[in-house]
């Protein structure tokens, strides 16, 4: 807030930007729909902690509340009921520490800021719309965040520059594609951006209507369809 | 009128004030400056700098608010903030918090309101071994007087920290910061003198939240306060004792602006709306046109957008292009118009909602745990909306005889619907089908009919068929 | 009341579990009770938990029940 001061002082924006932040993925309050918004993640799968786990963990519950299936029962050497978790099955929805202490996951660099753009409550001319995610992780650099706090201006001084009136930052995204909307704000577009959860052909562009942008002709280059 | 649901007495901080005006104001600003932290805190010293006001200053006058009073005058530690602090500090060098996972806490006979916070360097920081979140149910709107504000901040710097958020995004008041056995006077303090209830947490009713409503905006179409204030109590048993799966929450907006997110967090949104027309008036319009009164209340003012101009900035947004000038006045085609709100938005002293107004219900909105953020789907398009709110209580009633009985553990409301079919849905609440329901037909033809929806049912008889096909 | 109460203890008793989600409870009172509601199986649990029988357990986003003296409850 202190880099946005003088957003927060003058009425110069195209139209209100909410920006909001949640340290994890249980989002109290609407952070899924903000303009801007900041989220806390993990990127480490769970230490199991299988000193305790039998002891203050009621297993089954734990093995159910893990959305992917990742987690399934094992013993330790010594006999003792424990679990064991499939990494490469993690998303790091933190779900199965939830139902159980012995498997904590926060970790100094796994944790990071995942900044998402584009969101609205408002039914104001277009519906309300889920905020997208446009930088997949950033690093939790106490106290001032700087790799965070500059990526937020950039977005939001390429939304002030480039929007109409009353546009938000996700109607102004839509109107120049998303494609336009990481070449403005100079964020590169990478592999963690394309979804690879269960709902991810809901993203997915089934049409010709797009725009070149140095993305694209990365992409023409590397098939070799230019030089 | 406003009728409470029960007898409120006044509050007079005079009467249930626990500090003096000397402990009050017990520290000079020249003290503040010379003040240091008992743990060394160099990144949050950090965080004072810069023009933001700053959660360091404030807890800073707060642990030197405490160490200046007298032990006695506080029922945990004297340097609980200061001790708070340290720990942010250590959380941010290791970058790893030391919050233990929660755990049980609570006060007797409830099953929701407080949660459990505990150090994981107890040795070390001590004074917030237990470091315990109570939310406080805050009034509809959060209005408050003075009085109400000084005694419960009394309270909680007596039994707990005397750090506060207000609020929380769930709306409550949130007194951060104290030890279990002060949860049981904290308690009754707050019921017995204060007439003052707990939040939710768990799985319960969740402390339903109103936007500002008629109170203070001239846009909202019904009386969130009115209905905020009667469900909560009408509901009361469901946010003190859990029964159900998972957490609901009600949240309620006055119009389609939405300004408390009940779209997008709530299992049941409601949002207010009309359905006549929008109300003119031609003078106001034409004054707008000439630059009398800046269009989105000045909401633009910083920045030179040139001369406000209806054609581009009204009629040409509008997403359904139901207005149009005609001859100097405006005119809207209000069989068109979704009510999207931004004529109104934008030219307030012009336009406003019709006086037919009622409810929208929605359903099923949750945030991405953990399958993924669901937005609340548009079932009831419209619904007369005045105290006591007997068809309101009604629909609340068919979603809670459905969701506990048929939810998952751990089931959100929006997720039972995904599971089980939206369909399901308005059987439940008996009422039907309308395309107003989607954003577009389903594409794929992939229907489970059932054999009731089939002339003659499922059941054939082989020898028949094939009587007219040989094998 | 009564009866149910005893149900909800029976089965909490005999499950190896120390801590139940509300609907367990409802779904096991109703296989020995079919007729009991679910709004009087609710008053029943609160009713223990006054008697200091249950105790809740949450997690701060979802709350269990739990047989008093059993399992982890109180925190370390």
């Amino acid at each position: 807030m202190d880099e946005l001061f003088d957003y927060f002082q003058g009425m110069t924006l195209p139209a209100q930007v909410r920006v909001s932040m949640a340290c994890c993925l249980n989002m109290c309050g609407a952070v899924h729909c903000s303009d801007i918004a900041l989220l806390g993640y993990h990127r480490k799968p769970p230490i199991v902690d299988s000193e305790v786990l039998e002891k203050v963990c009621e297993i089954p519950l734990v093995i159910a509340a893990c959305p992917t299936a990742a987690i399934s029962p094992s013993k330790t050497d010594d006999g003792k009921k424990t679990v064991k978790i499939k990494g490469e099955r993690c998303m790091f929805c933190g779900n199965c520490y939830t139902m159980c202490m012995a498997l904590p996951l926060s970790d100094k660099e796994g944790d990071c800021v995942t900044v998402l753009a584009g969101g609205k409550i408002s039914n104001r001319i277009s519906p309300p719309k889920f905020s997208k995610v446009v930088i997949p992780a950033l690093p939790n650099n106490f106290p001032r965040f700087p790799e965070v706090c500059e990526s937020v201006k950039k977005i939001i001084e390429a939304y002030a520059a480039d929007a109409n009136k009353y546009e938000r930052v996700g109607d102004w995204a839509e109107r120049i594609g998303w494609e336009k909307f990481f070449e403005k704000c100079d964020i590169p577009f990478t592999e963690h951006l394309l979804d690879d959860y269960r709902l991810q052909y809901d993203t997915y562009r089934t049409s010709t209507q797009f725009k070149f942008t140095e993305a694209a002709w990365d992409v023409s280059r590397a098939i070799g369809g230019i030089e | 009128m406003f009728e409470p649901n029960e007898e409120q007495q006044e509050l007079k901080y005079q009467e249930l004030r626990i500090y003096s005006d000397e402990e009050l104001h017990n520290y000079t600003e020249e003290e503040l400056k010379n003040f240091k932290c008992k743990h060394d805190i160099p990144d949050l010293d950090e965080l004072e700098k810069g023009p933001w006001p700053s959660f360091v200053a404030d807890a800073k006058r707060e642990a030197l608010h405490r160490r200046k009073l007298a032990q006695d005058r506080m029922m945990i530690e004297r340097d609980v903030v200061e001790d708070m602090l340290g720990q942010v500090q250590l959380s941010f060098d290791d970058g790893e918090t030391h919050w233990k996972h929660g755990g049980i806490v609570g006060v007797f006979g409830y099953g929701g309101g407080v949660i459990g916070r505990y150090s994981d360097l107890q040795e070390k920081f001590p004074s917030i071994a237990h470091f315990h979140t109570v939310r406080i149910n805050q009034p509809a709107s959060k209005f408050y007087n003075s009085d109400y504000l000084r005694t419960v901040c009394d309270l909680w710097e007596y039994r707990g920290s005397g750090m506060t958020n207000m609020h929380g995004s769930t709306g409550d008041i949130i007194c951060l910061g104290t030890f279990t056995e002060q949860l049981e006077p904290i308690f009754y303090e707050l019921t017995h003198v204060l007439q003052q209830d707990l939040g939710g947490s768990g799985s319960n009713l969740r402390t339903p939240e109103c936007c500002i409503g008629k109170a203070r905006c001239e846009y909202a179409c019904i009386d969130t306060q009115a209905l905020c204030y009667e469900l909560t109590h009408f509901y009361q048993d469901e946010l003190h004792r859990p029964a159900f799966p998972y957490k609901f929450k009600f949240k309620f907006d006055g119009c389609p602006n939405g300004c408390v997110a009940s779209i997008a967090r709530s299992d049941m949104s409601y949002i207010g709306t009309w359905r006549d027309d929008i109300r003119i008036d031609q003078e106001a319009v034409t004054a707008y046109i000439g630059g009398e009164f800046a269009p989105n209340a000045g909401a633009h003012a910083g920045r030179d957008w040139g001369k406000f101009d209806i054609e581009k900035e009204v009629i040409g947004l509008c997403p359904t292009k139901c207005m149009r000038m005609n001859g100097g006045k405006l005119e809207i085609n209000n069989k068109e118009c979704t009510r999207c709100m931004h004529c109104i938005n934008t030219m307030p002293r012009a336009l406003r909602p019709g006086t037919e107004t009622g409810v929208s219900i929605l359903f099923g909105a949750k945030a991405p745990i953990l399958d993924g953020a669901q937005m609340s789907v548009l079932t009831i398009p419209f619904m007369e909306c005045e105290h006591p709110f007997d068809n309101i209580k009604e629909v609340v009633e068919k979603i809670w005889e459905w969701w506990p009985e048929e939810g998952k553990n751990r089931e959100r409301l929006g997720e039972l619907i995904q599971r089980q079919g939206l369909a399901k849905l308005l059987q439940v609440l008996e009422i039907p089908p309308m395309p107003q329901m989607v954003r577009e037909p389903r594409s794929n033809p992939y229907i489970f009919w059932k054999a009731e929806d089939v002339p003659g049912g499922w059941e054939r008889d082989i020898n028949d068929y094939r009587s007219r096909h040989k094998r | 009341m009564e009866d149910i109460k005893k149900a909800i203890l029976e089965f909490a008793q005999a499950s190896k579990k120390s801590k139940f989600y509300y609907n367990d409870i409802q779904k096991a009172v109703q296989e020995v009770l079919p007729d009991a509601k679910a709004r009087d199986i609710k008053k029943a649990a609160t009713a223990l938990i006054n008697e200091e029988k249950l105790i809740y357990f949450s997690t701060g986003s979802s709350t269990m029940y739990g047989l008093k003296g059993r399992g982890q409850t109180e925190d370390h």
